[in-house]
């Protein structure tokens, strides 16, 4: 295992003013404590998380890599509360999401969690504009007008707002879809495999935003990959296998992801 | 294929069952308009049957069955009678065993309330009691027969809808004031405590012969064969023996006169019934449509598969109409099942608003059942044409592609040119009726076309509309922009789903503003005709009783009580209705100013005319007309020509002429002129003091008439809207399934809408907006149909009616109650919307 990444405090915050106790700096932006997740039960019980334990530090960029079935998805999902854990905890900025009713759950994953998924991210009947305030317009906030224009500017959306998702390439579907997801500024980002269906131009543009959203805006992002390109813009990786963890690579390259791998399956 | 069908219809249960719900209803109301009417046709039939009973013949003045066939309320003169000696004479031919003499009369009861039963809706009858039980066709259900003037005996049905028994006294009118009498016995007919509402009163024979208005006479005479005597031979005995002033008819013809006089009314009330039905049926088209539609754009893929691994689209085409086959015929065999539960329900439901109709056990005729099946078929494969073709079109390579196929370019010309096409048709068929004398069928042919028109057109202009409308509930939050969004994506499925909501809608609205249009010019016509003080209208159709008159005459407040009889004369080759009056009662009562001739003229008799009739005629102050009175064709002088705007009748003409020549009618109105310096309130309450006796008649002042006209449109107008009520009940299942078919369409993005913070509620909430955004589609595409169909029904010439108005209490009702409809309707799709899975809906495909 590799030493823990903690984020340099030096690092200016760029969410200024956000400082309750619960986000406080030191707390990880998301963690598990023994994360179980099961389906189905007796003989047939497929264990898809089996214990996992883990702290996403804030400001980091986490890739999550490992084979088919490993439990990638089902560990995303219990993370970002659109799933519940069989047993264990899971925080996110410190709420414990088992003591949340399905409201409040909701209400936590539209103000503090964001989400790109592989494909199928954004309401086809509103423009990218629309799609991107959709979080805000759910919780009924004003979208700061400031960040909003970081953010498109970031994403080179701005000539983009006014088009519906069928107008859109993929490349610049997902792009909305990042920044729906960064709009909130959310405790975290989770990611899975949010460029498995681009090529490999776009999936490249799409990960440098990514990184740069981590270093410019100090966002948490989780994501879930197949490739050790994306792997290697992340800050760590975790591999997972069989619904554990059995590998955390720090400052990773595409050299070492594929070493691991190439370990991990001989 | 028809492996392919059946998977079809079973991978699709659900959705099917609710189109299938649809062709039941639709076709389950046409086979219970159709059960309904058999069954009244049979039970009549049996009624008259029963009636007859024992007597094998009837004698009755010549010529008096033709006056029969408007159901009693002839033009008012005496009735044809009999010698009652003729019953003697009968009773000793040898092929008589038995033979009584009827009187025919009428009666009114006076309800507890004080209000006379019956008014003008079903005959208010009085008979003579037999002195043979066996050829009276009452049977005595409880208590005797009456014996002596004070003594009535009364229809078990009437008695137990009044909550009177055996002992009780009630007001009775015969032709005068209202008297009391004791209820000693009630009665039935066969089977049946009432005959279709009808009251009927029995007195004993002496009570009868001085109180029915013969002078003693029969109206008819029942007798039965001697032992032994063929009843026809008895008929040609009667005939010899009898002469020419009578006529005499066997049993059988008597019930088939009867059933033949009631024939049209079954009819009229059968046809209004398939009426109502068939609209229920045409919104569930539109239903089908709808289902058909989006069942197949979800299927796309699967279709492209088959066409890609070889099947041809003539073999496609042919399964999915299959499925809308199968779905059609069973759905109309269910319905032919529900017609039975309709017609009963229909029976109950007049039962319990006092309308004990004959006909216990339901007629089903095969016919029905065939009806019924084949409706259902045919319009469940018609409405599945459209959508089965445009799904068939899906090309092959389609399965092969992550995108859904858009629809064939060039289809919206091909749909706009139809809609426009079936509009100006329409248009076309309906102005044949209204303007241009041809029959129903053009009427009805020609709304639904414009109903298809409007439909296909209504997806061009749904997107913007739908954007207007739906702005409200925009402003409200993301749930109702979405909603709203939501609504506009798929056009032709929000207009389909809006359309049959639309037809609802547009008929309430035609004949709230019919009936409006029709109240205003009622009031203009009341106000500026109503030179009178007050207004005294019989309430039933015994009319304005003489003493009434009398009594009127001799009050020191009234100056002039003018009676008016109202009787259709043929004028020409054509039968006006004419007031016939007495010229200084018309020159006291009215101001005519005269566009031609003199008024005053008119005391010398003669007629005055309207001048849109005389205009019409060519006729002009002087001239002759023909009218034909009872005694023969007379000529008549024209006085003068009035500007008859706002008068019922566009014809005055002297009583003296009419009586002159043989003409009787009955008065049902008397003008009343209050004497000089009597005030309106003081008028009107000492004429209703003066006739506190005479409930048959009502007195009315200006408002009071127009309201007690007005409360009569109302109630017309409340029957119509509760059966088209119907319709609107199948649009609502439409917006259901629609909704809920649109709801699993959009699974994976409500799971999107979740994952990224929409709560439940939310969710809910902007299923129902969407819900309500169709409805308020609906209700506007209704509105902006009705009320041009009501202008254009306004503007027909018979109607008579100058004022066109539009009610917008109603109109706004309809719109509320059409929300109310879209609420109630997205319920079901909003819990279901609501309750999906996040995670599971995510990963839908
Ligand atoms: N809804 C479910 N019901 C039953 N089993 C499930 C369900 N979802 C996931 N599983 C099982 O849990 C295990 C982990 O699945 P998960 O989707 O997390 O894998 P993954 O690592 O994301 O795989 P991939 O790389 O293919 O996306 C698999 O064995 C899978 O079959
Ligand atoms: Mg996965």
């Amino acid at each position: 295992m590799s030493s823990d990444p903690t984020p340099e405090p030096t690092r200016p915050d760029p969410r200024g003013d956000h400082a309750e106790p619960a986000r406080a700096i030191d707390r990880p932006a998301a963690e598990t404590v023994d994360l179980v997740r099961t389906y189905g039960d007796g003989d047939a019980v497929v264990r898809a998380v089996d214990g996992i334990s883990l702290q996403v530090p804030r400001g980091s960029f986490v890739a999550v890599m490992g084979p088919s079935g490993s439990g990638k998805s089902t560990l995303l999902h219990c993370l970002a509360g659109l799933d519940r854990p069989t047993s264990g905890t899971v925080r996110i900025g410190g709420t414990d999401l088992d003591l949340l009713k399905d409201k409040a759950l909701t209400v936590l994953r539209r103000d503090r969690v964001g989400f790109v998924f592989q494909a199928f991210n954004l309401v086809p009947t509103l423009t990218a504009q629309e799609n991107i305030l959709l979080p805000l317009k759910l919780g009924r906030r004003a979208p700061d007008a400031e960040w909003f224009d970081r953010i498109i500017d970031q994403l080179g959306l701005r000539d983009r707002l006014a088009h519906r998702p069928p107008e859109l390439s993929g490349g610049q579907q997902q792009r909305v879809a990042v920044a729906r997801a960064l709009v909130t500024r959310p405790d975290i980002v989770f990611g899975d495999e949010p460029t498995g269906n681009l090529d490999r131009a776009s999936g490249t543009e799409l990960l440098a935003l990514l990184r740069r959203s981590v270093d410019e805006f100090g966002q948490t992002i989780v994501m879930v990959t197949h490739d050790p390109a994306a792997a290697a813009a992340a800050d760590r990786v975790w591999f997972l296998a069989d619904g554990r963890v059995v590998d955390d690579v720090s400052a990773p390259t595409v050299d070492r992801v594929l070493e691991r791998i190439r370990d991990l399956e001989g | 294929m028809w492996t392919l069908t059946w998977k079809g219809l079973l991978a699709n249960r659900a959705r099917f069952l609710l189109t299938g719900l649809a062709v039941v209803l639709g076709t389950g109301f046409v086979a219970g308009a159709l059960t309904f009417g058999d069954t009244l046709e049979q039970g009549f039939e049996d009624l008259f049957t029963s009636i007859v009973g024992e007597t094998d013949a009837v004698v009755r003045p010549a010529g008096s069955g033709a006056s029969a066939e408007d159901g009693g309320f002839a033009d008012g003169g005496p009735p044809q009678t009999l010698d009652p000696e003729l019953v003697m004479d009968v009773r000793a031919l040898d092929a008589v065993r038995v033979a009584e003499g009827e009187i025919e009369g009428m009666a009114v009861l006076i309800g507890d309330d004080g209000e006379p039963i019956g008014q003008f809706g079903p005959p208010t009858l009085a008979y003579n009691v037999f002195d043979n039980d066996e050829l009276d066709p009452a049977e005595l259900r409880a208590g005797r027969w009456p014996q002596v003037a004070g003594e009535i005996a009364i229809d078990a049905g009437t008695a137990g809808s009044e909550d009177w028994s055996i002992g009780d006294e009630v007001g009775v009118v015969f032709d005068g004031p209202v008297e009391r009498a004791e209820i000693v016995g009630t009665f039935g007919v066969g089977e049946l405590d009432n005959l279709a509402g009808a009251s009927i009163v029995l007195l004993d024979a002496a009570t009868a012969a001085d109180r029915l208005g013969t002078d003693g006479r029969y109206t008819s005479i029942y007798a039965a064969a001697a032992t032994g005597t063929d009843p026809d031979d008895l008929v040609d005995t009667l005939t010899t023996a009898l002469g020419d002033d009578v006529e005499v008819l066997t049993a059988e013809e008597i019930a088939d006169e009867d059933q033949a006089a009631i024939a049209p009314f079954i009819e009229i009330f059968s046809t209004v019934l398939l009426v109502f039905a068939v609209i229920a049926l045409l919104v569930g088209g539109f239903l089908i449509f709808n289902t058909f539609t989006i069942v197949l754009a979800g299927r796309l893929k699967e279709l492209a598969l088959l066409r890609a691994v070889g099947a041809g689209r003539a073999q496609l085409l042919s399964a999915v109409l299959g499925e809308a086959a199968v779905v059609g015929v069973v759905g109309g065999a269910l319905g032919a099942a529900f017609g039975l539960v309709v017609a009963f329900a229909l029976q109950a439901l007049l039962g319990v608003i006092g309308i004990e109709l004959p006909g216990d056990s339901l007629v089903i005729l095969p016919r029905t059942i065939i009806v019924s099946v084949a409706l259902g078929a045919v319009i469940t494969v018609l409405a599945s044409l459209v959508p089965a073709r445009r799904a068939v079109q899906v090309p092959p390579v389609a399965a092969l592609t992550e995108v859904a196929v858009a629809a064939p370019a060039g289809r919206g010309i091909l749909r706009t040119v139809a809609g426009v096409v079936l509009l100006v048709a329409g248009s076309v068929g309906m102005g044949a009726t209204l303007f241009g004398g041809a029959g129903a069928a053009s009427l009805g042919a020609g709304a639904v076309a414009i109903f298809l028109g409007v439909a296909a057109l209504a997806s061009l202009i749904a997107r913007p509309v739908t954007s207007v409308l739906g702005w409200p509930a925009a402003r409200a939050g993301m749930s109702g922009e979405l909603a709203r969004a939501n609504a506009m994506r798929n056009p032709r499925r929000t207009a389909a789903t809006a359309s049959a909501l639309m037809i609802g809608l547009a008929l309430v609205a035609f004949v709230s503003i019919f009936s409006a249009s029709l109240q205003a010019t009622i009031d203009g016509a009341i106000e500026r005709s109503f030179v009178v003080d007050a207004f005294v209208q019989a309430g039933t159709v015994g009319g304005v009783p003489q003493q009434v008159t009398d009594e009127l005459d001799a009050l020191t407040e009234v100056e002039v009580a003018a009676p008016v009889r109202a009787t259709q004369l043929p004028i020409g080759d054509g039968n006006p209705t004419v007031a016939v009056m007495a010229p200084e009662d018309v020159l006291a009562v009215f101001d005519f100013e005269a566009v031609d001739g003199e008024v005053a003229g008119f005391t010398e008799g003669g007629m005055i005319v309207a001048e849109s009739t005389a205009d019409a005629r060519g006729l002009s102050a002087g001239d002759t007309v023909t009218v034909g009175l009872p005694d023969g064709e007379v000529d008549v002088t024209v006085r003068a020509v009035i500007d008859g705007s706002g008068l019922d009748t566009s014809w005055f003409l002297d009583l003296d002429t009419f009586a002159a020549n043989g003409g009787e009618a009955t008065v049902f109105n008397l003008y009343v002129q209050f004497a000089d310096g009597v005030g309106a309130e003081a008028g009107i309450t000492a004429v209703e003091t003066a006739l506190a006796d005479f409930p048959q008649v009502g007195v009315f002042d200006q408002a009071g008439l127009a309201e007690a006209i007005g409360a009569q449109l109302d109630q017309l107008l409340g029957v119509v809207v509760a059966l088209l009520a119907l319709s609107v009940l199948v649009a609502l299942l439409g917006i259901v399934n629609t909704l809920a078919l649109s709801v699993v369409e959009r699974t994976r993005e409500i799971g999107l809408l979740r994952a990224v913070g929409m709560t439940r509620s939310q969710v809910r909430s902007m299923v129902r907006k969407e819900a309500v955004t169709v409805a308020l589609l609906g209700a506007a595409l209704g509105l902006a149909l009705g009320i041009p169909f009501g202008a254009a029904f306004t503007s027909v010439e018979a109607f008579n009616i100058d004022t066109f108005a539009l009610p917008w209490l109603q109109l706004g009702i309809g719109v509320v109650v059409a929300v109310l409809a879209g609420l109630v309707a997205g319920v079901i799709p909003a819990r279901r919307a609501a309750r999906m899975d996040v995670l599971r809906a995510l990963q839908s495909d």
